[in-house]
C-alpha cells in the first residue's frame, strides 16, 4: 500500500502508523470507557445462571459424553462447505474483468456443482431439524 | 476440436451425475441401477479405447492426455465395468443407496482418470482427495453401520494423514523450485536431488501416493477397511484403485526422480519393509479379505521394485504388473463376492469343499491365487519376472533376493487358501453355489485371459513399453 504523503502531517512520524496508532488509542478509550461506564451505572444482580461462563447455548460443565444433536453437527458441515466456497467465488469476483467470459463460465459451472450439491442434501433430509423415524 | 479428447473423462462425469440425478428423485430400483451401469460402464470401455491414441497438453499445461494416461483410462474403464458387473445384488448396502453407491463408483473412477493424467503437484492433488473421498463414503455405506463407520474412520484418519504431509512435501517442492508443474519440476530439479530439502519434498509428495497404493509406512488403513467394507466395495479398492496409485506413482517419479541416488534409497527401504510386513502379516489371517488386504501391502512392495529401478523397463514392467493385478485381485475378489452370496465377510474355512459346490469358482480363486504368488504360467509370474530382471538390469541384486524370499512365504499362504477350496471337507452340509451362467462365463474367461497373458504376454509388454516411452 502507498504510504500517504501530505505535507500539512500532523508530525513528523511516518504518517500511516501515526494514524494507526491514533485510531488504535481512540479504540482503547472508547472501549475503557464503555466498560468503565456499564460497570459504574448498571445495576448488579449476580445469579447462578449469569456468572456461568457462556458457550453458545450448551451448559460448559458436566460430563462431556452427552450424546449431542446430529442437526448441530450436520448445519455446521454444511455451512463450512459453503462458506469455503464463497471464498472462492470472492476471490473470482475480485477479478472478473480480467477473466472474462471464460473465467464466468467457469464459475457458473462451479456454482452449478454446489447448488446440485445443496438440493442433494436438502432431497436426502440434510436440513430436517428433527429425529428421522427409524427406517429398516 | 477433437472430441475424444476428453472422451473418457466427460462420458464418465456426466453418467456419475446420472446416477446422483436417479438418486435424487427417489424411487430405488436396484435391478433398473444395475442395468444402467452395466451398459454405461460397458460404452465407457468402448470410449476409452477409441480415445487411446489422442495426444494432448490442456488448460495451461496441467492436464496431459498421452498414451500412458490414455492406457490406464481405459484400464480403469475395464476395471470399473468388471466391478460393475459382479455389484447385480450388492446385500450389504442398503436399497436407498445403490444409486448413490453407483454415483459414487463412477466418481471415484472419473477423479483416478483425471489422476493419471494430471501433470501438475495440485492436479494430481485434488484428483488423489476427489477419489479418496469417493472411498471414504463407498467403505462407510456398509449395511453393519458398526463395521462400515469404523472401517471408513479409520481410512479417513489415514488418508487425511498421508495428504497432509503430501502438501507439506509439495509446499517444499514449491519453494525449492517456484513450479509445480511436472516438467517444468523435471528441468528444475535437474542436479539439485542431493539436496536435502529437495528429498523430503519429493518424498514427502510420495506419502500421499504410497497411500493411495496401501504401501509401507501407510498400510495401516487396508486390513480393517478391506475387512469393514462391502465385498464388492473392496473389490473395486483392491482391483482398480491401486491402479491410479500407481500410474500417479509411476509419472511422479519418472518426473522428478531422475539422479535421486537417494530416492532409490528411500524406495528400496519402503518396498522391502512392505513386501515383508505384508507378507508375514497375512500368514496369521483367517478372515479372506484380510489375507487379500495384507497380500496388497505386499504386491506394492513388488511394484515399488520396478519404481525404484527409475528405467524405462522398470517402468514398462509396473504397468504389465497393473494389468496383471487388475486381473487377479478382481478374479480373487469375485469369488470372493458369489461364495459369501449373503455379503458377509468369508471365512477361509468357509472356502471347505468349494470343488465341489463350485468348480469354477474354485478353479478361478486357485489360478488367481497362483497368478498372484507368481507360479509360471500365470500373468502374476511373468509381472514379477519382468519387474525382477528390469531391477538386476541396475544391479539391486539383494533386493531382487529379498523379494524372492517373500514370494516364497507368499506361496504358504495362498497354499492355505487353495488347501481349504480343494481338500477340506465342510464341516456341515453345504450346498452347491448357485452360479449364474454370465458369471461361470466371467470367470472362465478371467482365467483364460491370466493363463493367456502368461504364455504370450508380448502384446501386452509392448503396449506397456510404448506408455512409458511418453513418460521423461
Amino acid at each position: 500500500m502507498e504510504p500517504v504523503v501530505s505535507a500539512g502531517a500532523l508530525s513528523p512520524w511516518e504518517p500511516g502508523v501515526f494514524a494507526l496508532f491514533v485510531y488504535g488509542l481512540l479504540i482503547c478509550v472508547f472501549v475503557g470507557s464503555q466498560l468503565f461506564i456499564a460497570g459504574w451505572l448498571g445495576e448488579k444482580k449476580p445469579s447462578a445462571e449469569k456468572s456461568r461462563p457462556y458457550e453458545c447455548g450448551v451448559i460448559p460443565t458436566g460430563s462431556a459424553r452427552l450424546r449431542y444433536p446430529v442437526p448441530f453437527y450436520l448445519v455446521a458441515v454444511f455451512f463450512l462447505i459453503f462458506d469455503v466456497e464463497g471464498a472462492y467465488i470472492l476471490t473470482w469476483a475480485v477479478s472478473y474483468e480480467e477473466l472474462g467470459w471464460i473465467g464466468w463460465a467457469q464459475m457458473s459451472f462451479f456454482i452449478a456443482v454446489l447448488l446440485l450439491g445443496l438440493a442433494y442434501l436438502w432431497v436426502k433430509g440434510g436440513l430436517d431439524w428433527m429425529p428421522l423415524p427409524r427406517k429398516e | 476440436m477433437r472430441w475424444m479428447l476428453l472422451g473418457p473423462e466427460v462420458y464418465t462425469f456426466l453418467a456419475a451425475l446420472g446416477f446422483l440425478g436417479i438418486s435424487l428423485a427417489g424411487r430405488p430400483n436396484s435391478g433398473r441401477d444395475h442395468l444402467a451401469a452395466l451398459c454405461l460402464s460397458g460404452v465407457g470401455v468402448l470410449l476409452a479405447a477409441s480415445a487411446l491414441s489422442e495426444d494432448a497438453i490442456l488448460f495451461s499445461e496441467v492436464y496431459r492426455v498421452d498414451l500412458f494416461s490414455q492406457v490406464f483410462k481405459l484400464l480403469l474403464s475395464v476395471g470399473l465395468f468388471l466391478i460393475v458387473c459382479i455389484c447385480g445384488e450388492v446385500r450389504e448396502i442398503r436399497e436407498e443407496n445403490r444409486s448413490d453407491f453407483f454415483a459414487l463408483i463412477f466418481f471415484c473412477t472419473l477423479a483416478m482418470m483425471l489422476l493419471v493424467s494430471g501433470n501438475h503437484l495440485l492436479t494430481l492433488y485434488l484428483s488423489l482427495e476427489l477419489s479418496s473421498y469417493s472411498l471414504y463414503v463407498l467403505v462407510s455405506l456398509r449395511r453393519a453401520r458398526d463395521m462400515g463407520v469404523e472401517a471408513g474412520i479409520k481410512f479417513f484418519l489415514v488418508g487425511i494423514f498421508a495428504s497432509a504431509l503430501m502438501l507439506f512435501g509439495m509446499a517444499v517442492l514449491y519453494a525449492m523450485t517456484r513450479t509445480m508443474n511436472l516438467n517444468a519440476l523435471n528441468g528444475a530439479l535437474h542436479g539439485m536431488m542431493g539436496q536435502p530439502l529437495v528429498l523430503l519434498g519429493v518424498v514427502l509428495t510420495l506419502s500421499g501416493f504410497l497411500f493411495k497404493l496401501a504401501c509401507f509406512p501407510f498400510h495401516l488403513w487396508v486390513p480393517d477397511v478391506y475387512q469393514g467394507a462391502a465385498n464388492e466395495v473392496t473389490a473395486y479398492l483392491a482391483a482398480v484403485s491401486k491402479l491410479a496409485g500407481m500410474a500417479a506413482i509411476l509419472r511422479f517419479v519418472a518426473s522428478v526422480g531422475q539422479g535421486g541416488a537417494d530416492l532409490v534409497q528411500v524406495l528400496l527401504v519402503f518396498s522391502v519393509a512392505s513386501m515383508t510386513l505384508g507378507n508375514l502379516a497375512a500368514i496369521t489371517q483367517q478372515d479372506l479379505k484380510r489375507l487379500l488386504g495384507y497380500s496388497t501391502v505386499a504386491h506394492a512392495g513388488y511394484v515399488l521394485i520396478g519404481v525404484l529401478t527409475l528405467s524405462a523397463s522398470g517402468y514398462a514392467s509396473v504397468v504389465f504388473y497393473a494389468l496383471a493385478l487388475l486381473v487377479m485381485k478382481f478374479t480373487a475378489f469375485l469369488v470372493v463376492v458369489k461364495v459369501a452370496g449373503n455379503g458377509t465377510n468369508l471365512h477361509i474355512n468357509q472356502l471347505a469343499g468349494l470343488h465341489r459346490r463350485s468348480p469354477v469358482l474354485a478353479m478361478a480363486l486357485m489360478v488367481s491365487l497362483f497368478s498372484l504368488a507368481g507360479i509360471p504360467p500365470t500373468v502374476g509370474f511373468t509381472g514379477k519376472f519382468l519387474i525382477f530382471v528390469a531391477a538386476m538390469e541396475k544391479g539391486h541384486f539383494a533386493l531382487v533376493l529379498i523379494a524372492m524370499a517373500n514370494v516364497l512365504i507368499s506361496l504358504y499362504y495362498y497354499l492355505l487358501v487353495i488347501k481349504a477350496a480343494y481338500l477340506l471337507e465342510p464341516e456341515g452340509e453345504t450346498g452347491p453355489i448357485a452360479v449364474s451362467a454370465p458369471t461361470k462365463v466371467l470367470a472362465t474367461a478371467l482365467v483364460g485371459a491370466m493363463v493367456l497373458a502368461g504364455f504370450y504376454p508380448y502384446p501386452f509388454m509392448e503396449i506397456a513399453q510404448a506408455a512409458v516411452g511418453v513418460l521423461p
